[in-house]
């Protein structure tokens, strides 16, 4: 699937649950999709401060692919970010830098966060973006 | 009591709204409170009727305005039994009124090598504020411990004694509920004549701060902990350190006559109240006071002691939940946490049963981390909560921690 496709995907299965408690259930659930995270970068330089919650996060590129992996101490803030890893890893640069991300657009998504963990969510996004014109090799 | 606990549930709007579609369960009280409808009419009628710049002018609405807002100065000194002992300054709310003392008062007599005290179980608000000016002075800040939520007395023994110039303590801990035994600290002091200030944010709807039982010399609070707007509180300085408060913001309404040369200053309260007060928000604590001392402030005080001990034990038949802190007198205040449960998910969740309550480190990092956790769950009844949604409550966060558990085992 393309990362527009699976995005769609992903609103579509929150569609679907149309109750609010069956959608937080299931973002939480998606926590345990989140692959396992090196624990060699679980350190300040990948942390994304916020308040409550310590979210890590590690995005490089290795012969045009981006790869995106992710922590939370949250099973909330883990899910979300177990879908934005189903949307940007192992992508192509080329891909990365034509996607808009239309997760944050959606209230079935957003509605599950607060603005402090929304802003953490489009600082992520916006760092992959840039990352991905730079096109550099490496972090 | 002429009043059932339904009936005066009925007073406060707020408490019909529904959240995600669920009836609302608020029991964040320790950070806000709800305003009864009296009160709201009282800020309206305000509004429509009587504003007027206070202070300032000798027209009608001035006078109407400037009235009803002395009239709440008063209702707060009766209220600490403070009548003819001392004088209230009207803030912005607790955090405010501690920063007064601090720069009003303290920093002024403060030398290198001095001790200021405090405790353990403080906010930051009663807790960085003394720290900072310590620094700024070159004055040594002092923590003293507590046991299992209580204040270690023997520590604050060795601790208040001829070297310490002030003491800062809470009256209840907003984290673990905590109320704090402050005669005996306060005669301690006194034997040193140091003088104390009481944060009182959390305990004004809890305990009974008779100034002449206690006889504290500064006491803090906010107008919002109990059933007031936001963005009021008040300081009560005792009269033996009135003439000692310096002017420590300027401005209109504090000065008496100003040249080029100098400027010279009112008496209290008007010295330290620069600029325009917030007087409608005031106007409108007085209407809560008002109510408040209409349902009876011992009558609140049992209700929320019995639904805090009730909420305590459903929270003990919880597996996995485990209680902050056993002090001898807890009051309004639970904080816990749950075996492989972060605080986020789980306050994030309930809040889609529309239940209400707080998470974080409840800007008291230093008695959250004496647990070895940096963010905790908090539950803060009023006396308009009722049994039946504590049961709720207790209902939802079992099934809740559950549901995460669960679901933390298959991430395992």
């Amino acid at each position: 699937m393309t990362m527009q496709e699976t995005e769609r995907a992903i609103l579509y299965d929150l569609e679907k649950l149309e109750d609010e408690i069956d959608q937080y259930s299931f973002l939480i659930m998606c926590a345990a999709e989140c692959a396992p995270f090196d624990e060699n970068f679980r350190t300040d330089d990948h942390l994304v401060r916020e308040c409550q919650v310590n979210t890590w996060v590690y995005t490089y590129i290795k012969d045009g692919i981006l790869y995106f992996s992710t922590d939370s101490e949250a099973l909330i803030i883990k899910g979300a970010m177990a879908l934005l890893q189903e949307i940007y890893n192992n992508r192509s640069l080329d891909e990365v830098r034509t996607y808009s991300c239309g997760l944050l657009d959606n209230d079935n998504f957003t509605r599950h966060f607060n603005m402090e963990q929304l802003k953490g969510i489009i600082e992520i996004i916006t760092n992959i973006q840039i990352l991905a014109e730079s096109g550099s090799q490496g972090e | 009591m002429n009043r059932n606990w339904q009936n005066i549930r009925n007073d406060f709007p707020i408490l019909k709204e529904k959240i995600h579609n669920k009836p609302l369960i608020y029991l964040d009280n320790a950070a806000t409170t709800q305003m009864p409808q009296p009160v709201i009419d009282s800020w309206m009628e305000h509004y429509t009727r009587f504003n007027g710049n206070v202070h300032r002018g000798i027209h009608y609405l001035s006078e109407m305005s400037t009235q009803h807002m002395e009239n709440t100065r008063v209702k707060v000194l009766s209220l600490l039994h403070g009548n003819k002992e001392g004088q209230v300054v009207f803030t912005s709310g607790a955090t405010d009124s501690a920063n007064l003392v601090a720069c009003s008062f303290l920093r002024h007599r403060l030398a290198p090598g001095d001790v200021v005290v405090t405790t353990e179980l403080e906010h930051h608000s009663n807790y960085v504020i003394w720290q900072q000016l310590c620094r700024e002075c070159g004055a040594q800040f002092k923590v003293i411990p507590s046991i299992d939520g209580d204040i270690d007395m023997d520590a604050a023994c060795r601790m208040i004694n001829d070297k310490c110039r002030f003491l800062a303590v809470t009256s209840v801990s907003n984290v673990v509920g905590t109320v704090v035994d402050l005669k005996p600290l306060i005669q301690l002091a006194h034997s040193f004549n140091i003088p104390v200030y009481i944060d009182a944010a959390q305990a004004i709807r809890h305990t009974d701060l008779n100034f002449k039982e206690l006889n504290y010399d500064f006491l803090g609070f906010s107008a919002h902990k109990m059933m007031g707007p936001t963005g009021v509180g008040c300081l009560f300085i005792r009269d033996k350190y009135l003439d000692s408060m310096k002017p420590y913001r300027y401005g209109g309404g504090m000065v008496d006559i100003v040249s080029e040369n100098d400027s010279t200053f009112p008496a209290l309260p008007a010295r330290l109240e620069a600029g325009t007060p917030n007087y409608s928000g005031i106007i409108a604590f007085g209407s809560a006071i008002d109510y408040l001392t209409d349902i009876g402030l011992e009558n609140i005080y049992d209700r929320e002691k019995a639904l805090t001990s009730l909420m305590e034990k459903l929270l003990r038949d919880i597996p996995r939940v485990h209680i902050l802190g056993n002090p001898k007198h807890r009051a309004g205040v639970i904080s816990f946490i749950a075996d492989g449960v972060h605080p986020y998910d789980l306050a994030s969740f309930l809040d889609k049963y529309g239940v209400a309550l707080r998470t974080g480190s409840m800007c008291a990092q230093p008695i959250v981390n004496k647990y070895g956790v940096k963010t905790i769950t908090r539950i803060s009844p009023a006396f308009y909560n009722t049994i039946d949604e504590l049961n709720s409550a207790a209902k939802y966060i079992n099934q809740v921690i559950d549901f995460l558990s669960e679901q933390k085992k298959r991430k395992a």
